[in-house]
C-alpha cells in the first residue's frame, strides 16, 4: 500500500510535467507558425505594392504616350492649309515646329519627370504652334518666379500640356475675340505652385456647349490628366493638387487650374 | 461536429473522419462496457484501435505529404511492429507496447513532415482556419504527453493507475478540444 501523501505528490509531479510539457509544445507551436505566417503577410505586402507600382508605371507610361489626335489631326490641317495656299514659309516653319515638338514628344515619353526649364521648352514649342494655327486670336504669357529653380525642380513629363490644351480648345476656341493663356510658376513654401489661366469662355459655358453639342463625354485631355494625377499620388511619385476654377464670377471670363506640387513626399 | 460540418469537408482528405470518430467513440464504449458486463480486460479492444487508428493516419498522410515512398517504408515499419506485438505481447492480455510505440514515433514524424511543408506555402497564412492544422496539432500535443506517461506506466510504480487517467483525461480533453474546435475553424475557411 502506498503512503497516501507520497502518491499526491506523485499526482502532482506527473500531471505538472505532461501539463508543462503540453504548454511548452503548444507555445512553440503557435510561436512558430505566427513569426511565419506574419513573415509571409510581410512579403506578400511587399510583392503587391511592388505589383500595384508596376501597374501605375504600366499605366503612367500609357497615359503619356496619348498625345490627343485632335491636335496632330488639326496641326497637319493647318500644314496643308497653307501648302494649298501656297504659303510655303509658313508651311516649313509650321513643319519644322511641329517635328521639334514630335522629337520633344517621344524624347520626354520615355522619361517619368523633367525640369521644369524642358517642359517650358515643350510647352513654348507646343504653343508657338496653336498660335500659327489660331493666327492672331491667341496670345501666351509664361510667367516664372526668380525664387524658383526651372533646372532642378521636377515634374511630371507633360502633364502641363493636356491643360493648356483645355484651355485653348474649350476656352479661347469659342471666343469671338483674341485670347490669351497665362502660365505662372510661382515658388510656395513646400514645394512649387503652377497657374493656367485663360480668358476663354469660362470652364461653365464650355461644359454647356458640350451638352449643346451632344458631345456628353469629357474632354479628353481632362480625363488623361486627373488620371495621371491620381496614379501619381498612389505610387508616391508626386503628390499635386489639382483645381480647376471658373473666373467668370469675378467680372471677367476664363478658366484658372491651379496645382500644387507638394515636395514634402 | 464533424458530423454537422460534414457538408463542408466532405470532398477533403478529411472526409473519413467522420466514420474514424465514430470508431473511436465504439472502442471507448467497448473498453468500458466488457470489463463490467464480461469480467475481461478490454486490451483487445485498445489493440485493436492502435492497429486502425495509426493505419488510418498513414493513409491520411499518404493523401496529402505527397511522399508515397517515404509512408510506404513507415507502412511496413508500422507492419513490423505490429507483428513483433503479435510474437511478443499477449492479444487480449496486454496493451501492444511495440505497436503503439512505433505507430506514435512514425505519427510524430509524419506530423513533422506536414509542418515543415506547411511553413513553405502560402496557406501559412491561414493555418488557423486549417482543419489539418488543428487535428494533427491536436494529435501531436496527445501523443507528445501520452508517449512518456505509457513508457513510465509499463515501470511499475513510478506512475498510479490514478495518475494514468488523470493526465490521460487531460490529454483526451486538449485532443478532442483542438479536433472539434478544426472541424469548426475548417468550415469559417
Amino acid at each position: 500500500m502506498q503512503d497516501p501523501e507520497i502518491d499526491i505528490e506523485n499526482i502532482f509531479l506527473v500531471l505538472f510535467s505532461i501539463i508543462l510539457l503540453v504548454i511548452g509544445a503548444l507555445v512553440f507551436l503557435f510561436v512558430v507558425f505566427n513569426t511565419r505566417k506574419n513573415e509571409l503577410i510581410q512579403q506578400k505586402l511587399k510583392e503587391a505594392l511592388a505589383h500595384q507600382e508596376k501597374v501605375h508605371e504600366l499605366q503612367l507610361n500609357a497615359l503619356r504616350g496619348q498625345m490627343n489626335p485632335h491636335f496632330v489631326h488639326n496641326s497637319l490641317n493647318a500644314i496643308q492649309y497653307y501648302i494649298q495656299m501656297n504659303d510655303v514659309e509658313s508651311s516649313e516653319k509650321y513643319l519644322s515646329k511641329f517635328s521639334k515638338l514630335m522629337r520633344l514628344f517621344f524624347e520626354y515619353s520615355r522619361k517619368k519627370q523633367i525640369s521644369i526649364a524642358d517642359e517650358i521648352k515643350l510647352l513654348n514649342n507646343y504653343l508657338e504652334i496653336e498660335k500659327l494655327r489660331f493666327e492672331d486670336k491667341l496670345n501666351y504669357v509664361i510667367i516664372i518666379d526668380p525664387l524658383l529653380d526651372i533646372e532642378d525642380e521636377q515634374l511630371p513629363v507633360m502633364i502641363l500640356q493636356p491643360i493648356v490644351e483645355n484651355a485653348i480648345n474649350h476656352g479661347i476656341f469659342h471666343k469671338s475675340t483674341k485670347g490669351t493663356v497665362s502660365i505662372t510658376f510661382k515658388k510656395i513654401h513646400h514645394g512649387f505652385r503652377i497657374y493656367i489661366e485663360d480668358d476663354g469662355i469660362g470652364i461653365l459655358k464650355s461644359k454647356q456647349l458640350q451638352k449643346n453639342l451632344l458631345n456628353r463625354h469629357k474632354p479628353h485631355s481632362s480625363n488623361v490628366v486627373e488620371d495621371r494625377l491620381q496614379l501619381l499620388k498612389e505610387s508616391n511619385l508626386f503628390d499635386i493638387s489639382y483645381s480647376i476654377q471658373d473666373v467668370s464670377e469675378t467680372g471677367k471670363t476664363g478658366t484658372k487650374v491651379v496645382l500644387d506640387f507638394n515636395l514634402n513626399l | 461536429m464533424a458530423i454537422v460540418q460534414w457538408k463542408n469537408y466532405k470532398d477533403t482528405t478529411e472526409r473519413y473522419f467522420v466514420f474514424f470518430l465514430l470508431y473511436v467513440l465504439l472502442t471507448e464504449f467497448s473498453g468500458y462496457i466488457i470489463p463490467h458486463l464480461y469480467q475481461r480486460k478490454s486490451q483487445f479492444v485498445y489493440n485493436l484501435f492502435i492497429t486502425i487508428s495509426y493505419s488510418f493516419y498513414l493513409h491520411w498522410f499518404a493523401s496529402f505529404l505527397k511522399r508515397p515512398k517515404l509512408i510506404l517504408l513507415l507502412s511496413l515499419v508500422f507492419l513490423g511492429a505490429i507483428i513483433s506485438s503479435l510474437v511478443y505481447e499477449n492479444f487480449f492480455i496486454h496493451l501492444w507496447g511495440y505497436a503503439f510505440r512505433t505507430g506514435a514515433v512514425i505519427f510524430l514524424f509524419c506530423a513533422t513532415l506536414y509542418y515543415s511543408d506547411l511553413l513553405k506555402q502560402d496557406a501559412v497564412i491561414n493555418y488557423l482556419t486549417s482543419r489539418k492544422f488543428w487535428i494533427i496539432s491536436g494529435l501531436l500535443i496527445f501523443h507528445i504527453g501520452f508517449l512518456p506517461l505509457e513508457m513510465l506506466q509499463r515501470q511499475k510504480g513510478i506512475v498510479s493507475t490514478l495518475n494514468y487517467r488523470l493526465a490521460l483525461t487531460f490529454l483526451n480533453i486538449i485532443l478532442y478540444g483542438f479536433i472539434t474546435f478544426g472541424f469548426y475553424a475548417g468550415s469559417r475557411n
